[in-house]
């Protein structure tokens, strides 16, 4: 069965309305991390850096803020990560039938004066092979490799993922809303 | 056989709407919001508004509800697991992934993990969350164990042969699980359905939902609709 003969021309109508309503969202977006995205720190700056407790601890998805404040366009060629025998930088994605995928990305582009955000459901490092247990409050260093900013360590904080990546399920912390905005799917 | 086509019947042609649109519409959000963070202030599920009542329900509805596919999984004990027997009265949650997925389905977990914590305790706060491992050279009893106890013990782990699998897929609509080419570490990237349907007390799913992603469901967005599904209220 193929989607065409099940969708109507109404519903047709609506899921441009849907395509057309997270357009809104992009109007509003920007990285909360850095304070002033016009005029630039004149440099890359990477924020964010964390990782949840990995389910499968030989392999966890990295999230970050990549922010190019200087004037140049720039791409984030490589990851490496000494904890992890393999790293790629993917995009989840869902295609036509609603299948969930992920797509291997040879760069990222990162434009001059743009932030990119990795989020969960979209751009992650994943890394394979983790020889290392990562429990939660841990960090390890992750490099960067951009195309002209050159290549830069980031520390990456392990953070859990839910209470019992914390390993503590009696002390459950109610403020767990994530005001900071790292782990909630958004 | 279970599966009929339940969508063929009389109604206006919104509520006869298959779920896959909503599926498409989710896919669609995503693909066009894919490196930006929302806005937090934003809801953006009751905005999106894919349920065909004005109720601001995320997910979709589905109407009329899903039969349980009628399959027996094996549990992670190797015990047999008949769907329907053993999810009769309960709310139950249904997702299919695999334990090698680094995003989407830890996500999906985690954040339904995290609702149930913030539900604590009453209705809705100790749903049965159902996680089927599609990758059966990967997704072993060891490895679904540990990938669930990292998440919530409570979660509960099922394996099956791809044939049940593709049953139970069949039955409930969903796309079927795709194996992409191994690199040269042998590892490979499983398709999976990105679904989550909700089989409420009344042993019939009502709401499907996306459990990541833009549009997708967060932790608030479960704690408001568990508790209500748990009651058998579905719009």
């Amino acid at each position: 069965m193929t989607m065409e003969h099940l969708v109507s021309l109404r519903t047709r109508r609506t899921l441009l309305a849907l395509v057309a309503v997270p357009a809104l969202f992009l109007a509003s977006c920007g990285s909360e991390s850095s304070s002033n995205a016009a005029g630039g720190s004149g440099k890359m700056t990477v924020t964010e850096v964390r990782v949840d407790v990995p389910a499968n601890p030989s392999q966890a998805a990295v999230r970050m803020v990549i922010e190019n404040g200087t004037d140049t366009d720039d791409e984030l060629m490589s990851v490496t990560a000494s904890v992890a025998d393999g790293s790629m930088l993917h995009e989840s994605v869902i295609d036509d039938d609603g299948r969930a995928t992920m797509d291997m990305l040879d760069g990222l582009p990162v434009p001059a004066g743009e932030t990119v955000t990795f989020e969960q459901g979209g751009l992650h490092v994943m890394l394979t092979g983790i020889t290392d247990e990562l429990a939660a409050g841990d960090t390890f260093d992750m490099d960067l490799a951009f195309a002209e900013a050159g290549t830069m360590t980031v520390p990456v904080t392990v953070k859990a993922g839910s209470a019992a990546a914390e390993g503590d399920m009696d002390d459950m912390d109610h403020e767990s809303d994530h005001t900071d905005g790292d782990d909630d799917a958004s | 056989m279970v599966t009929t086509m339940p969508a063929e019947l009389t109604g206006p042609a919104w509520s006869r709407r298959r779920f896959l649109t909503a599926g498409a519409a989710l896919a669609a959000a995503g693909l066009v919001a894919p490196a930006c963070s929302l806005n937090r202030g934003s809801s953006p599920n009751t905005e999106v508004g894919l349920s065909d009542t004005e109720s601001g329900w995320p997910g979709g509805l589905i109407e009329p509800p899903f039969p349980k596919p009628d399959v027996t999984f094996a549990d992670l004990a190797g015990e047999p697991f008949p769907f329907i027997e053993k999810t009769e009265g309960e709310l139950a949650l249904l997702f299919f992934g695999y334990t090698n997925c680094p995003d989407v389905c830890p996500v999906t977990l985690n954040t339904l993990a995290r609702s149930k914590e913030a539900i604590g305790t009453g209705a809705g706060s100790r749903p049965m969350v159902l996680f089927v491992g599609t990758d059966l050279a990967r997704d072993t009893p060891e490895s679904m164990t540990e990938y669930l106890d990292n998440i919530d013990p409570e979660f509960v782990g099922l394996t099956a042969s791809e044939d049940v699998i593709d049953q139970a897929l069949t039955a409930l609509k969903l796309p079927s699980v795709e194996f992409e080419e191994p690199d040269e570490n042998g590892d490979y990237l499983v398709g999976h359905p990105s679904q989550v349907f909700a089989f409420t007390p009344d042993n019939v799913a009502h709401r499907i939902f996306t459990g990541f992603g833009p549009g997708g469901m967060r932790q608030e967005d479960w704690a408001t609709v568990l508790p209500k599904l748990a009651v058998g209220e579905y719009q």
